[in-house]
C-alpha cells in the first residue's frame, strides 16, 4: 500500500472542509472495508484520506416521533441487521445489511459506505431506495436531503456535492399492511456478491388479497438501483396471485438492464430477476399479511 | 472407523500407528505461532516487486530500467539479461526465470525490483520501460490445434521439463515431445485390442464430449521466499515450498552456485496441493545476489490467480460400448490438454488414466498437449485425473442407466484388481477398486432411496471412482537417542499435511515409547537428509520406511550398549516403554537414559540412527464418492445433501490425518464440480483475479463429508500404508456432476456446473425436446 495522510476531524464541518479542499485527492474512509482492500490489492492511490470515526452524528439508529425511522450513515451492517428498530420498520433493510461480506466485514463496513461506494450490486442501499428513504446530506454550505433512489448516478457514481458527505438516511412509516423482502442470487452461499438482487415492498389493501402499492428495486442489473417500474405498475390495484406474480416478473426482466461480465451473462441475469422478483414479491406478501 | 479389508497377522499390538491422533504442529497453527513464507525477516531487507507483461504474447525489443534505478529505495532490478544462456531453458518454466525474447502469456514476469519497501519497489516498476512488440495470440486449445492458428513457441528447443509432473507420479510415461507441429506440444497413444470389433459386440454404446475448466489450487499461503546472499557467498533462502530440495538445486543450478552453498528452509506451509514448488523462489535469489543484501518476495492473491501455475483446462472425448450384461467391450478417448505458455502437463497421465479403473478388453486412447497464450499449468493433487474421471465416470453412469443396472454393480462388474493391466501395459499389483466399491455399496446413503426435494425441486445421485498412482521417492532419516531416553527425528521433507505427526506415530511404534517420546524436526537443506517433495502423496508411504529404518537402525546400536551392560547377547535384547532387558534374565533391565549416557561414554559414542527408504513400487490408490444433490430448477443453485468419500488408505497410520485428507480432496472436488473456473477475456487477461470471483466453496456450501476409510494392505508400504493425499480429489467433481444429471434428467457435459450452466442446459433441453428424464440422453 502506498503512503497516505490520514486524518480522522471529529467535526463535521472539518471533514467536509478538508473533502472540500482536498478535492479528489480526499477519499472518506467509512468502514475501509472497499476502499483498503482497492489501496492494497490494486495499488489504488489515495493521498488524503479522511476517516468518520469520530464524528458523533453520524452515527447510532433512531425512531423519530412521525413514525420514521434514522439511521446513522455509519451504522455498521452488524448494528443494522441486528437492530429491531430496524427489523419492525422494514425488515428488508435488515436482510440487505446481513449480506454485507462476512460477519467480521458487517462490524466494519458501514451503511453509509454500502450506498456511498455506489456498487450496482449493492445489497444494503436497494431496500433504502425501495422504502423511499432519503439521505441527508451535510457538506460546506450546509444541509439537504435527497432521496436514495436520486443519489446514485452511475458505478461509482454519486450526486454529492464536492465536500459533502452522508451523515444519515431516513425511512419513513411504510402503511399498514405492507411486508417486505430483499433477496439476492449468488453462486455460493456466503461470501458473494448479488448477481441479481431484488428490494420488494407491498402494502395491500385491508382485504389482505389486492395489491395497493408495491415497489421493486434491482441490484446488480443497471448501472444504478432503479425501480422497476412496469413491474411496480403491473401490480397495482392486481389480486395476490400467480398470474400477477409472473406478470410482474417478467416485466422486471424487461425493466432490469443488465450487463454480461465474468459474473453471469446478460441474459441469465434477466431470467433471475423474473424469478427473484416473483420470489421476492412472495415473501413481501406473506409479510404484509402476517403483519398489524 | 476404518474398514480393514486385508491385512497380515501383527506380531505384537499396534500402540501408536494406527490410532487416530491430532496433529502435533496442530497448536501452533491455529494459534497463529507457525511462520509462514511470508513470515521471515532480516535486518537490512529489501522488498522485490515484479513487473508482468501486459500482453498475452509480445516480443520484448528492449528494457530500460535506468530510471527505475534512479528511483527512491531502489537497489537493483534483475531480467532474464542476469541469467546465462547456459542455464535457461525456454521451455522450462522454473528455468525461465523472467520473459527473454518474448513473453507468451499475460501476466508473465519481465523484470523485478528490490527496494527499501514494498511501496518503492512497486512504484518503480512503472519506470521499467519495456517495448513490446504485440504479436497474435491464441487462447482456445481446439482453436490453437487448427492449422492457422497462431504459433506460440517456434522451436526454440529444449526438452519437455516433466521433473513436476514426475513427483505426482512414479508411472512411466510414453509422451514424445513433438517439435514441428505447431502447437501440440506432445501427444500420446494407448492401444489395445481393436476398438472397432470392440463396439460392434456392444449393445449400448454412450459416448459425450467433456470440458472441465482451468483451476487453482488456492492454498491459503500465497508464495513468498526471503533470500540472503552472505559475505560468505552462501544463498540462505526461507522460502513456503513443497520441496526444499527442489528450491535448492534449482536456484543453484540459475545462479552457478554449489549445493551446499544454497541453504534452503522450508518454512511452515499454508497447503501447496502441488502448485507450490520452485516458481518464485529463484526472483528473490538473484535480486539477493546483485544487492547484496536479503531480498523478500511476497505475491498478492492476484499475482497468484495470474501468474502462478494452475491446473489444467481440458476438452475430453469418451466413448464407451458394453454389452446388456454389464460386460464393457471397449473404450475410445481423445484429450486435448490446455498446456498454457508451457509444456509439462498432465496430459499423458489424464489419457492413461481413462483406462484404469475398468478391464476394457479394446481401447483406444490418444492425448494432446497443447499450448496456448495462458499461464502455464502446473501440478493440482492427483494432475489430470479429475479431469479424466470427469469425463469418464460420467459416461459410466450414463450406460450403467441405458442398461438398468445399478452403476456401482456395473462397476464392481468391470473393475480392475491384482494383474490387470493398465493402458501403458503395466501390470497392477494388489489395489483397492474392488473393495472401495463395495464399502461404497454397504454405505448407508447408498442404501437408502432419495427423498422428495423441497418446493417440488428435483433430486439425483451420483457415484464415482477414481484412481492415483503416486510417487514412491526414495527418502532418508536420521533419529538420535537424547540424554533422557527419548527421541528426535531430524527429516528434509516439508510438513504439508501433518505427516510429521504421522513420522513421530512410526518412529514411536518402532522404538516402543508413548509419542511424547519423540520429536520430528524439519531441517534445511544442510541439515537435514534428503527427502522427496510432498507431492505425489508420497511422503507418508516413503517417510514411513526410513523412518522406521533409522529407529532399526538405533534400536541395534542400543541393544549393543545394553547387551554389554547386562552381558547378554544383542541378539537376546528385548525392549519396551523405554527398557531393554535379556530375554533369558527379565528381571534384570536398563534404561533408554541409561543407554543414552553408557553410549556417549562408550567406544560407540551417542547414538544416531540413519534409515533409508524407497518403496518397492508405487501401488495406485482408488478413491470414490457418493453424492446426493438437488437443483433449484429456477436458478440453477445445487444443494449438496449427502457426500460421502471413501478411499484405500492400505494402513491409516494416523487415520485422523486420512480422514482429514479425504474430506478436503472431496471438498476440492466441489470446488471443479460447481464454482471453480479461471476466466479469460479475449486478451488473455483473467477476468477473476481474486477470491470474491474465483469462487472456492464455503463451509456453508459442503455438507459433513462422511470420510470412509478401506485398508487393503498394501506390501510394498511400512505395515500396508498406501498413499493417501491425492486419490480423494478425483472422483467428487464426476459424482457431484453426474448426480446433477441424474436429478435434472438430462446429460451435462461440464465442469464446473455454475447455476448459469444448468439453467442454460435445461432451457436447451427443452428445446431440443431432449427433456426425457434420461441422464444418458
Amino acid at each position: 500500500m502506498r503512503r497516505f495522510d490520514y486524518a480522522a476531524p471529529t467535526q463535521v464541518f472539518e471533514a467536509c472542509a478538508l473533502l472540500a479542499d482536498r478535492g479528489d485527492e480526499a477519499r472518506v474512509l467509512a468502514g475501509g472495508t472497499d476502499l483498503i482492500v482497492q489501496m492494497r490489492e490494486r495499488d489504488r492511490r489515495v493521498p488524503l484520506i479522511v476517516s468518520l470515526r469520530n464524528l458523533a452524528e453520524l452515527k447510532g439508529i433512531s425512531q423519530s416521533a412521525d413514525g420514521s425511522l434514522t439511521i446513522g450513515a455509519m451504522a455498521t451492517g452488524n448494528e443494522v441487521h441486528h437492530s429491531a428498530l430496524v427489523q419492525n420498520h422494514a425488515f428488508f433493510i435488515s436482510e440487505g445489511a446481513e449480506l454485507l461480506g462476512s460477519i467480521q466485514i458487517r462490524n466494519r463496513g458501514t451503511l453509509g459506505g454500502n450506498v456511498g461506494n455506489a456498487a450496482p450490486s449493492a445489497d444494503a442501499a436497494p431496500p433504502l431506495v425501495a422504502a423511499n428513504a432519503t439521505a441527508s446530506l451535510v457538506g460546506t454550505k450546509g444541509k439537504r436531503d435527497v432521496p436514495v433512489g436520486d443519489l446514485m448516478t452511475g458505478p461509482g457514481q454519486l450526486a454529492l456535492e464536492p465536500g459533502e458527505l452522508i451523515q444519515s438516511f431516513t425511512v419513513p412509516a411504510a402503511p399498514a399492511h405492507t411486508g417486505t423482502r430483499y433477496v439476492r442470487h449468488v453462486p455460493r452461499r456466503e461470501m458473494d456478491i448479488a448477481v441479481v438482487g431484488i428490494a420488494a415492498q407491498v402494502t395491500l389493501e385491508d382485504d389482505l388479497a389486492t395489491i395497493k402499492d408495491a415497489s421493486v428495486v434491482l441490484s446488480a442489473v443497471a448501472p444504478t438501483w432503479p425501480h422497476a417500474t412496469t413491474a411496480e405498475q403491473a401490480l397495482r390495484g392486481q389480486s395476490v396471485n400467480d398470474t400477477t406474480l409472473a406478470n410482474a416478473g417478467e416485466a422486471a426482466a424487461a425493466d432490469s438492464r443488465p450487463i454480461s461480465d465474468v459474473r453471469a451473462s446478460a441474459e441469465y441475469r434477466r431470467m433471475m430477476v423474473d424469478v427473484y422478483t416473483r420470489r421476492a414479491l412472495a415473501t413481501a406478501i406473506e409479510r404484509a399479511r402476517a403483519a398489524v | 472407523m476404518a474398514k480393514v479389508v486385508e491385512r497380515p497377522q501383527e506380531k505384537t499390538a499396534l500402540r501408536v500407528a494406527n490410532k487416530p491422533v491430532s496433529r502435533i504442529d496442530g497448536i501452533e497453527n491455529v494459534t497463529g505461532a507457525a511462520k509462514f513464507g511470508a513470515d521471515f525477516s532480516l535486518p537490512g531487507m529489501l522488498w522485490g516487486a515484479i513487473l508482468r507483461s501486459p500482453h498475452a504474447h509480445a516480443r520484448i525489443r528492449s528494457i530500460d530500467y535506468s530510471k527505475a534505478l534512479e528511483a527512491h529505495g531502489v537497489v537493483t532490478v534483475a531480467t532474464a539479461a542476469d541469467f546465462d544462456d547456459d542455464v535457461v531453458e525456454p521451455t522450462s518454466r522454473p528455468h525461465n526465470v523472467f520473459a527473454g525474447e518474448t513473453a507468451l502469456y499475460l501476466g508473465e514476469a519481465v523484470a523485478a525490483v528490490a527496494a527499501v519497501t514494498m511501496e518503492d519497489a512497486e512504484a518503480a516498476l512503472e519506470l521499467i520501460e519495456v517495448d513490446y512488440e504485440p504479436l497474435p495470440h491464441v487462447l482456445d486449445p481446439l482453436r490453437a490445434m487448427e492449422p492457422d492458428s497462431p504459433v506460440i513457441r517456434h522451436g526454440d528447443g529444449g526438452e519437455i521439463d516433466r521433473t513436476e509432473m514426475s513427483f505426482h507420479s512414479s508411472v512411466a510415461s510414453s509422451a514424445e515431445d513433438l517439435e514441428e507441429s505447431g502447437n501440440v506440444s506432445s501427444q500420446v497413444q494407448f492401444g489395445r485390442g481393436d476398438v472397432e470389433e470392440g463396439f460392434a459386440e456392444a449393445d449400448v454404446i454412450k459416448e459425450g464430449r467433456f470440458t472441465a475448466a482451468m483451476v487453482h489450487q488456492t492454498y491459503l499461503e500465497p508464495h513468498a521466499a526471503l533470500a540472503h546472499f552472505t559475505p560468505a557467498g552462501d544463498m540462505r533462502m526461507w522460502v513456503t515450498s513443497q520441496g526444499q530440495f527442489y528450491v535448492r538445486d534449482t536456484v543453484a543450478r540459475l545462479l552457478k552456485l554449489p549445493a551446499h552453498k544454497v541453504i534452503v528452509q522450508g518454512t511452515a506451509i499454508g497447503g501447496g496441493f502441488g502448485g507450490k514448488m520452485t516458481l518464485l523462489a529463484p526472483i528473490p535469489a538473484i535480486l539477493s545476489k546483485k544487492a547484496r543484501k536479503p531480498v523478500k518476495v511476497v505475491w498478492s492473491r492476484s499475482e497468484e490467480l495470474v501468474a502462478a501455475n494452475p491446473a489444467p483446462g481440458s476438452v475430453i472425448d469418451v466413448k464407451i460400448g458394453a454389452k446388456r450384461d454389464g460386460t464393457i467391450t471397449a473404450l475410445q478417448g481423445r484429450v486435448v490438454m490446455d498446456t498454457g505458455a508451457y509444456p509439462g502437463s498432465p496430459m499423458s497421465t489424464a489419457t492413461m488414466l481413462l483406462g484404469s479403473c475398468y478391464v476394457f478388453p479394446n481401447m483406444e486412447l490418444e492425448g494432446f498437449e497443447v499450448l496456448t497464450n495462458k499461464v502455464s499449468v502446473g501440478a493440482y493433487r492427483a494432475p489430470g485425473a479429475p479431469n479424466s474421471a470427469h469425463a469418464i465416470e460420467n459416461v459410466m453412469n450414463w450406460v450403467a442407466h441405458e442398461i438398468g443396472m445399478d452403476p456401482i454393480d456395473f462397476r464392481l462388474k468391470n473393475a480392475i484388481g491384482e494383474g490387470d493391466r493398465w493402458p501403458n501395459g503395466q501390470p497392477l499389483p494388489n489395489v483397492g477398486a474392488v473393495e472401495v466399491l463395495e464399502a461404497m455399496k454397504d454405505h448407508p446413503v447408498w442404501g437408502t432411496p432419495l427423498a422428495q426435494g423441497s418446493n417440488g425441486n428435483p433430486r439425483g445421485r451420483g457415484a464415482a471412482i477414481g484412481c492415483w498412482s503416486g510417487g514412491a521417492g526414495g527418502s532418508a532419516a536420521t533419529i538420535k537417542l537424547e540424554a533422557d531416553g527419548s527421541f528426535s527425528v531430524l527429516v528434509g521433507t516439508i510438513n504439508l499435511t501433518g505427516n510429521t505427526t504421522s513420522i513421530a506415530q512410526v518412529a514411536a511404534e518402532e522404538l516402543r515409547v508413548p509419542l511424547e517420546y519423540v520429536s520430528v524436526h524439519q531441517g534445511d537443506t544442510n541439515e537435514a537428509p534428503f527427502g522427496p517433495v510432498a507431492g505425489g502423496s508420497q511422503v507418508t508411504y516413503t517417510m514411513s520406511l526410513s523412518a522406521a529404518a533409522a529407529a532399526q537402525d538405533v534400536l541395534r546400536q542400543m541393544k549393543s550398549v545394553a547387551a554389554q551392560r547386562l552381558g547378554a547377547d544383542p541378539d537376546d535384547i528385548e525392549f519396551d516403554e523405554g527398557k531393554m532387558w535379556a530375554q533369558s534374565d527379565p528381571d534384570r533391565y536398563v534404561t533408554y537414559r541409561r543407554i543414552s549416557d553408557e553410549a556417549v561414554g562408550s567406544a560407540n559414542g551417542p547414538i544416531i540412527g540413519t534409515g533409508h527408504g524407497k518403496p518397492a513400487r508405487g501401488n495406485p490408490g482408488f478413491a470414490g464418492t457418493i453424492a446426493d444433490v438437488e437443483v433449484d430448477t429456477e436458478t440453477g443453485l445445487v444443494t449438496i445433501l449427502n457426500l460421502v468419500g471413501v478411499q484405500d488408505a492400505g494402513f491409516a497410520i494416523n487415520p485422523l490425518s486420512v480422514k482429514g485428507q479425504i474430506q478436503g480432496g472431496t471438498i476440492q472436488g466441489v470446488g471443479y464440480a460447481l464454482l471453480e473456473e479461471i476466466v479469460y477475456d479475449e486478451d488473455g487477461r483473467v477476468q477473476n483475479a481474486g477470491l470474491l470471483d474465483y469462487r472456492l466453496p464455503t463451509a456453508a456450501d459442503v455438507p459433513d463429508v462422511d470420510a470412509v476409510i478401506v485398508e487393503k494392505h498394501n506390501p510394498y508400504g511400512w505395515k500396508g500404508t498406501r498413499i493417501v493425499g491425492e486419490p480423494s480429489i478425483v472422483p467428487p467433481g464426476a459424482a457431484i456432476t453426474s448426480a446433477i444429471s441424474d436429478a435434472l434428467g438430462i446429460p451435462l457435459h461440464n465442469m464446473p456446473l455454475t447455476p448459469e450452466r444448468i439453467v442454460m442446459a435445461l432451457r436447451d433441453a427443452k428445446a431440443n425436446g431432449r427433456s426425457n428424464g434420461n441422464p444418458a440422453g
